[in-house]
């Protein structure tokens, strides 16, 4: 085994003692080496720059729960390797994932007001993952992999490349996610706990069938003659309705087959695509602060005066407790389809229940406590108008339904 | 599924595939809940906030060479493998030891405690049980007649009775999407050891006394150490007491932070 404890080109880390891959040397899981490709492929010694090395070079990092011995067959770059440059460590609970819409936001005075998304990409959400009471060997690999991911990606191309992750349930889908920083805690001999936050760039608002949450985790197109039961997810395409498009939630207590009559715009709907119908724990609490004017006049003297119409509405913010994994992916697509700028019905606990309230949520946070119990957090605020129920339902064919199967 | 009571004789324990002679045992298992209610007043569900959890706890004889798996001191610590055995016929496949402790005093046979944490399913009780009559050949088993404690000199000179304990967190590791710990920590392992007699030796300094003591542990006709237990840590704390008739007893308490180093990767 090559004992320099920096491979040249490979690129500089905080954690010492990672060698060359060599054919021959039995590894086992979370060993690091780094690979040049020269070994296997019997090419001459790779180039010394980082951007004339081929894109097999790099550090890896070894997944294989049973040690092995190397061969060209299971090296990085062979078809039966063990070996990979993604985050394949297993992330602890509690983990949590942050959304927040970054948007323009237009005060009209009177309490009206506008939110636009900044771009396609304003949806962001930052995945806050704990990887806790790790041994020391997978945690300096973890830690590895983490701080080698600044080492890539060139000018002036920009963009280092990110690090490749297929995040837990609902949102397992692999996409390239990006570190800024990440900490170490040496908690005792042989456990440690690393922390970091994930980002993405990438995701467009303008993927209507998917956002984080992929489309596999729902059920799809809705269908006549589907068993359906409460918090499924279902999509429907309108049939040159397009006001009746969209992605429907299924309230009813009791799994239904479904029919024309109790599907998302039928007479007796069971589906809602408005109405944010998750219970609320107890435990809420309201803050009002209504809106007015405060005018100085002489030492320290106030006058104050109502201010317009539209003065107190609400921005309740709570949190969803304790609700299965199904139920929470069902609030969290509700709220990723609504892209944290499109308003939703919602009715708060008595006394505030007026009917036809609308709200829109610029922010919330999926928190996986453990197996089946999860919290979303949630921030609501209350919009003046609603357009919800003035939505016109144009059935004139303009064009092809473009979510039309 | 049992359907009649199951005699003590067939309710062997049995740990790494070890039949042990245990006084007594018990096993207790516990879901973690958190009620969940909502605005309205009703309850919406029980949510579960952790892995169920199995406490196995029971009292032995040391008949032979003390099993080492039993000590929470050895090198488990560092690979984090669980234990598998049964309770009266009831299998567990991942069992982790939490402590031991034990005590001696004239005439008495020392009988250890042992705890282990126990995650993952247990098997159904049935009628059948688990016996091993071997173990009714052991007649020679941990006495305090011979055993003794050895070491710094503590001064105490009538030695009475000791007690000894090792204890350990043991913290689950689950991951996002298991309901079980893919890896049980184990952390701040603490030594205790009391010693009681006629008198509490030299007065405690603000950073405690150094002492360092080992318990060797024999049978009643043995002249060689079952097992030694170690305890080198300061003396923390001293105790006088007496009552009405009786004469001063004196108590020393000794604790060691355990640590056996880190090897860094």
């Amino acid at each position: 085994m090559a004992t320099q404890s920096y491979v040249f080109g490979s690129g500089v880390t905080n954690i010492k003692g990672v060698n060359s891959f060599e054919i021959g040397n039995t590894y086992s899981q979370y060993d690091i080496v780094f690979f040049s490709g020269y070994t296997v492929a019997g090419t001459p010694p790779v180039p010394t720059t980082a951007e004339s090395l081929g894109t097999a070079s790099g550090h890896y990092y070894y997944s294989g729960v049973t040690a092995a011995t190397s061969t060209a067959a299971n090296s990085p770059a062979g078809a039966s390797s063990e070996w990979t440059q993604k985050l394949f460590f297993e992330p602890s609970y509690p983990a949590s994932v942050d959304y927040f819409n970054q948007t323009y936001d237009s005060s009209y005075g009177d309490g009206y007001y506008n939110v636009a998304n900044k771009s396609e990409n304003s949806l962001k959400v930052k995945f806050k993952l704990a990887f806790n009471k790790r041994s020391d060997k997978e945690t300096r690999a973890l830690n590895h992999l983490f701080e080698d991911s600044f080492n890539k990606g060139e000018k002036p191309s920009g963009a280092y490349t990110g690090i490749y992750f297929t995040p837990f349930e609902p949102y397992n889908a692999e996409h390239e996610f990006y570190i800024e920083d990440t900490t170490r805690g040496f908690d005792y001999p042989n456990v440690n706990s690393t922390s970091t936050v994930l980002l993405r760039e990438d995701q467009s608002t303008l993927n209507w069938q998917e956002y984080y949450i992929p489309f596999d985790q729902t059920k799809k197109f809705w269908a006549i003659g589907t068993a359906y039961s409460k918090h499924d997810i279902a999509y429907l395409s309108g049939d040159y309705v397009p006001a009746a498009s969209g992605w429907y939630y299924y309230t009813g207590d009791n799994e239904t087959t479904s029919t024309a009559d109790n599907g998302p715009i039928g007479d007796d709907s069971l589906w809602t695509k408005k109405e944010f119908y998750f219970d609320i724990n107890a435990g809420l609490s309201i803050t009002q602060a209504p809106r007015f004017l405060k005018q100085p006049v002489q030492s320290e003297y106030y006058v104050r005066t109502q201010d317009g119409i539209n003065k107190s509405l609400l921005n309740l913010q709570f949190s969803l407790e304790g609700r299965t994994t199904k139920e929470a992916k069902a609030i969290v697509h509700f709220l990723e389809t609504h892209q944290g700028k499109n308003q939703f019905k919602f009715k708060p606990p008595a006394p505030y229940d007026k009917s036809d309230v609308v709200f829109i949520c610029p922010k919330w946070e999926h928190t996986l406590n453990y197996y089946d119990n999860n919290s979303v957090s949630v921030n609501f605020i209350e919009f003046p108008i609603n357009l919800v129920d003035d939505e016109v339902n144009f059935r004139t064919l303009i064009t092809i339904d473009p979510y039309k199967r | 599924m049992a359907t009649k009571f199951i005699k003590y004789e067939k309710a062997l324990l049995k740990i790494a595939d070890t039949s042990i002679m245990a006084e007594s045992a018990k096993l207790g298992v516990s879901a973690s809940l958190q009620p969940v209610t909502n605005i309205t007043g009703s309850v919406i569900r029980y949510a579960p906030t952790s892995p169920v959890k199995g406490t196995l706890s029971f009292s032995h004889y040391c008949t032979g060479v003390f099993h080492d798996f039993l000590n929470p001191l050895t090198a488990i610590e560092h690979t984090g493998e669980p234990l598998d055995g049964s309770f009266a016929g009831m299998t567990f496949s991942s069992g982790y030891i939490k402590s031991l402790s034990f005590s001696m005093a004239p005439y008495s046979p020392i009988l250890f405690r042992s705890e282990l944490d126990i995650y993952g399913e247990l098997n159904a009780l049935d009628d059948a049980g688990d016996s091993d009559n071997d173990l009714r050949n052991e007649t020679n088993f941990s006495h305090s007649l011979r055993s003794y404690i050895v070491g710094t000199d503590v001064k105490i000179n009538k030695k009475v009775s000791f007690d000894y304990s090792v204890s350990t967190e043991r913290n689950p590791v689950v991951t996002v999407g298991n309901e079980l710990p893919s890896r049980v920590t184990k952390e701040n392992v603490r030594i205790n050891l009391s010693i009681a007699g006629e008198d509490v030796g030299d007065a405690i300094k603000s950073t405690g006394n150094y002492a360092e003591l080992n318990v060797k542990v024999l049978d009643t006709y043995g002249t060689s150490p079952l097992a030694t237990f170690g305890c080198s840590g300061q003396i923390f704390n001293q105790d006088l007491s007496v009552t009405e008739g009786g004469y001063i007893d004196g108590t020393i308490g000794v604790s060691q932070e355990y640590m056996t180093g880190r090897v860094f990767y």
